[in-house]
């Protein structure tokens, strides 16, 4: 009846059957010949696993992370010191470009009051956008 | 005109929240599956089965597609593992690099468990042997249960479930409840001295 058997299949087949037949009892038979400290066991596999898939997670967002900063500290170019002199590169940045956006023409041109955190801020804006660069910066520190 | 099946699979975090949220009966069963699949293996135990199937099944390199049952799902993924560590066993086996507690498995490389595995795995000729061997062994184990024992037989003689239960005089309740305790009395198989 049967060609030659192929005992590893047959094997697979059986254990496929016994899988079904798990499957297929009630929740009370199979706690009825459940082991307790198997169950722990299980727990405790589930939770190892968990555990490490969640610190696998932070540090993969901690790379991530630190990455971002790595960028964004390389793109931080060196402001003058004086406040004069940030004043004259807006100035001369504003002439020369007649594409910047209005808010940063209106702030400027309005902020004659503006504080040196502010002149900082418009100018690390310019830097972030790539409007101004290291030239436009000058060797100066 | 054919539709385009979308198939919607579950994030790691869907695993997690259904692994915490198991019943104590689907632990059980995920239990009896990796139990039942250590029989096609030589150095590996229930344990480190199911911790890659659970490893795998959280980080998605097997992926849990929301249509089927995570029972299903699970039973899958500790199936095509089991069928690669037996894989991976040959090979070190054949390279003379095997030890008794080397359980390591490889990357996985069947991402959706599509492939199986098991037919992927062509068996050799040691295949056959330690399989025939493992019927052997279990049918030594039931001979003290006839009916278990008959049924052993049966299928490693190839009979389908209904040919056995014809040949036996058996309904499907009576053959399902022989499978239940063969699996039952399964983990005593390797216990010295033991019988069912």
């Amino acid at each position: 009846m049967n060609s030659p058997k192929k005992y590893r299949l047959l094997l697979s087949e059986f254990i496929d059957s016994l899988d079904d037949q798990i499957l297929d009892s009630s929740d009370n038979e199979i706690i009825e010949n459940s082991n307790e400290s198997e169950i722990s066991k299980f727990d405790e596999i589930a939770k190892k696993q968990i555990v490490a898939y969640r610190k696998n997670q932070r540090q993969v967002a901690r790379r991530e992370y630190l990455s971002i900063i790595q960028d964004a500290t390389t793109n931080v170019l060196s402001l003058p010191n004086e406040m004069k002199r940030k004043l004259e590169l807006l100035s001369t940045f504003f002439q020369n470009n007649n594409n910047v956006p209005t808010e940063f023409t209106m702030a400027f041109r309005e902020g004659k009051d503006l504080s040196e955190n502010d002149i900082d801020s418009l100018l690390q804006d310019l830097i972030e956008l790539g409007l101004l660069n290291k030239k436009d910066l000058g060797t100066d520190k | 005109m054919g539709k385009n099946i979308v198939v919607e699979y579950a994030t790691s975090d869907e695993v997690i929240k259904t692994l915490e949220n198991l019943s104590k009966s689907d632990k059980s069963r995920l239990i009896s599956f990796a139990k039942h699949r250590i029989l096609e293996l030589q150095h590996c135990n229930w344990e480190d089965l199911l911790s890659v199937a659970i490893e795998r099944a959280i980080a998605g390199t097997r992926k849990w597609p929301k249509n089927i049952s995570f029972l299903k799902f699970m039973g899958g993924c500790i199936r095509s593992i089991a069928s690669e560590v037996h894989r991976q066993e040959k090979e070190r086996k054949s390279a003379g690099i095997f030890s008794e507690n080397n359980f390591y498995i490889e990357n996985d490389s069947d991402s959706e468990g599509i492939i199986d595995s098991v037919l992927e795995d062509v068996p050799n000729q040691e295949d056959e042997l330690i399989s025939k061997e493992r019927f052997g062994e279990l049918e030594s184990f039931f001979e003290n249960d006839e009916d278990a024992f008959n049924v052993l037989y049966a299928k490693e003689e190839g009979h389908s479930p209904l040919e056995i239960q014809a040949m036996l005089n058996i309904n499907k309740t009576q053959y399902a409840t022989i499978l239940k305790r063969i699996s039952r009395k399964l983990p005593n198989l390797h216990k010295k001295g033991a019988a069912a």
